[in-house]
């Protein structure tokens, strides 16, 4: 059970059923795999178990060395296992060409390594054409691919050096989705680039993935990338030990270990934050609203049964207009939309919590206001609010993994 | 290259002289140390262009050039085949490297004459063109081999990494992305051994072999007769020429086969 960081070797298959978690299928399984390379000792990786799970996107993050590619490589062979199997799509891969696995397998290096004597277009059509499809095909595959990954079609006729780092990095990512692979393998491959580019490209590429649903695995020893990309991560120690497995949500919530802890970082609660939305969250909260046509002693009463220090006022269509304190009410105006500080900007209900927090930081008033699309005022997001979720999600996790374990223990 | 060319007869006529292989050359070899002294008297330069137009005709001279050039073509025809075979699997089995290159850097530091010689009692080869065809294409594999080794490691490792991540076999990875990107350098290396064989070549008429050697021979053996003086000069501008007409082919055949995405 690769998601037990305390028995990473635990064989026991669909564990995850017991926490009534739903767990996809598995397309690549690594099943006690080692590789010592030749003139080394240590292995570089040592006897590794790893599920990995069907249409997703499993990052391998790590320090530098701990053997992420060393593990990725042995997945379409480029290199083999010094013992142990791996197992891709039912089969184990020793028994299968090499030449003719690593033409289902896309595969993404993080030097790009586009052929220079070839055309983008050539470049693209690389696997297609060792597959022996028809040149219409594969002419209407490069323009789609060009279409896919945002860059012009006259890119067709250029050669790889008239290319800027980041569309070589594009071109590198089309050429590995060539004949439409079912898992693609990325070594760190919005390495080289800049980090506004990177950021667009990763953008791009969760955009792509949210439709393709390839199986992919994704090598990266940044944990901020891993943390964005991943919809579940592998936090690999020295020679790929697997140190915890989870979603970048439960990771963030609970470290399994201090080697873990260090590795994510301070911040990670912040980090946290984005998993979580507005909408997902309780923001019915006692905090004291009254309709515009309220009479100020009204709205008095309200407020002064009520711990806050203002109070908000909604309009005729109830969206969110003023703030009131007990100031303004004490001049008793005739219209509470002509008194106390207008209502700036409101959260809609698909923001993060990191928005929700960033908006209450920015509000005079330390709260954020939230609206439905149409924006009628649904609730507001404070501190509290906040700091509740937290406590939820890292008991959450912390229950998850204790179930986990008792569960590992009955079979 | 004219000094090349000569050069190189001076050390043929000296290895002549010791190995005795061609009667006569010894006297030769005292007559040049006079020759810079020949080559600076102006009438000879009106005489060897009667000599190249009316006594030999341009038709004949045309003819040892044209056999010249096939002493070197033929030769390195066979020794790019040899040569790249040997690099590319030199490449392949690193430990065989030292062996190869050691065996044809040495064949690079066996004289002239002698390597021209050496197969004449082989009762297949003896005098003629056999054995200058196989002495210029054992020349040519060290700067060939060498190059293509070269030419083939400074391929980009990622280049090749994801060649083979994207299933290419070993030998679709060779022809389709190595040897391509290897190309202008294994290129460079055959240039080189074709140019230094134009003036090797000129040894062959010791060996009872053709070529310009002819005109050299012949006016060394002559010496100081008239007309001596404008043979060889026949022999060494014909040999320049014609080194010159080479390189300007390779030239062209660098332009039009190495890929534009390389250029
Ligand atoms: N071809 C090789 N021969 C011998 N040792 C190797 C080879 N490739 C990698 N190693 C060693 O294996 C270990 C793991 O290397 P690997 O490249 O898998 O690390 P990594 O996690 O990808 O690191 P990075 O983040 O720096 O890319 C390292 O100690 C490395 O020195
Ligand atoms: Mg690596």
């Amino acid at each position: 059970m690769t998601s037990t960081a305390s028995s990473p070797i635990d064989p026991a298959p669909n564990q995850h059923s017991a926490t009534g978690v739903e767990k996809p299928a598995t397309m690549i399984s690594l099943q006690g795999v080692t590789k010592t390379y030749d003139g080394s000792v240590i292995p570089a990786v040592d006897s590794l178990n790893l599920d990995i799970p069907e249409g997703e996107i499993l990052v391998l993050v790590g320090p530098s060395g701990c053997g992420k590619s060393t593990t990725l490589r042995l997945i379409n062979r480029m290199i083999e296992p010094t013992s142990g199997r791996i197992i891709f799509d039912g089969e184990d891969v020793t028994s299968v060409n090499p030449d003719l696995l690593r033409r289902r397998i896309g595969y993404v290096i993080q030097q790009i390594g586009l052929f220079p004597h070839q055309t983008i277009a050539q470049n693209i059509a690389t696997v297609p054409r060792l597959l022996g499809w028809d040149k219409a095909k594969i002419n209407a595959r490069v323009t789609e691919l060009l279409d896919v990954m945002g860059l012009p079609n006259d890119f067709k006729d250029r050669y790889p050096k008239e290319l800027s780092g980041g569309q070589a990095q594009r071109v590198g990512v089309a050429r590995a989705l060539g004949s439409d692979p079912a898992v693609l393998l990325m070594d760190e491959p919005f390495g080289a680039i800049d980090p506004i580019t990177r950021d667009r490209l990763q953008n791009e590429f969760l955009r792509l993935q949210s439709e393709l649903k390839k199986t992919i695995v994704f090598v990266t020893h940044d944990i901020d990338e891993a943390i964005k990309m991943g919809d579940r991560i592998a936090i690999l120690g020295e020679q790929s030990r697997i140190a915890q497995f989870d979603t970048p949500e439960r990771i963030l919530a609970y470290p399994i270990d201090d080697f873990v802890a260090d590795f994510i970082g301070s911040g990670s609660t912040l980090k946290g934050l984005n998993f979580e939305r507005v909408r997902d969250i309780d923001i019915s909260t006692s905090f004291p609203v009254v309709s515009h046509d309220t009479s100020a002693t009204e709205a008095k009463t309200v407020l002064d049964a009520s711990p806050e220090r203002s109070l908000l006022v909604l309009d005729a269509k109830s969206h969110p207009a003023r703030w009131l304190n007990d100031k303004d009410l004490a001049a008793t105006p005739a219209d509470l939309l002509a008194a106390g500080v207008e209502v700036t900007s409101t959260l809609p209900m698909h923001a993060t919590l990191h928005d929700a927090l960033e908006e209450l930081l920015m509000s005079n008033a330390g709260q954020a206001t939230v609206v439905d699309n149409s924006g009628v005022y649904q609730g507001i997001v404070d501190i509290e609010v906040l700091a509740d979720v937290l406590k939820g999600m890292r008991a959450a996790a912390r229950r998850h993994y204790e179930v986990h374990v008792d569960s590992a223990g009955q079979s | 290259m004219v000094a090349a060319a000569s050069i190189w007869y001076l050390f043929i006529a000296d290895t002549a002289a010791d190995n005795d292989v061609v009667g006569g050359v010894a006297d030769l070899a005292n007559g040049i140390g006079e020759l810079p002294a020949l080559v600076s008297d102006t009438s000879a330069y009106s005489s060897f262009w009667d000599f190249v137009v009316d006594d030999e005709g341009l038709g004949t001279i045309l003819g040892h050039t044209w056999d010249h050039a096939q002493l070197v073509g033929t030769s390195m025809f066979f020794a790019v085949l040899i040569a790249t075979a040997l690099g590319i699997l030199v490449h392949r089995v690193k430990a065989l490297a030292g062996i190869v290159v050691g065996i044809s850097s040495i064949l690079l530091t066996i004289p002239s004459l002698a390597l021209f010689s050496i197969f004449i009692p082989v009762s297949w080869i003896g005098i003629g063109d056999r054995g200058p065809l196989i002495a210029l294409g054992l020349y040519s594999i060290l700067p060939i081999l060498r190059n293509t080794v070269t030419g083939l490691e400074e391929v980009d490792a990622a280049v090749v990494e994801s060649a083979k991540g994207m299933g290419f076999s070993a030998f679709q990875r060779l022809r389709r992305i190595e040897l391509p990107l290897a190309w202008p350098v294994i290129l460079t290396g055959i240039r080189v051994a074709a140019l230094l064989n134009v003036g090797i070549a000129a040894i062959a008429v010791l060996v009872g072999g053709s070529g310009l050697g002819v005109y050299i021979n012949d006016g060394l053996t002559r010496y100081p007769n008239p007309g001596s003086v404008e043979r060889m000069w026949t022999g060494v501008v014909f040999t320049i020429l014609l080194a010159l007409i080479l390189d300007l082919i390779f030239t062209l055949i660098r332009k039009f086969t190495t890929p534009s995405g390389l250029r």
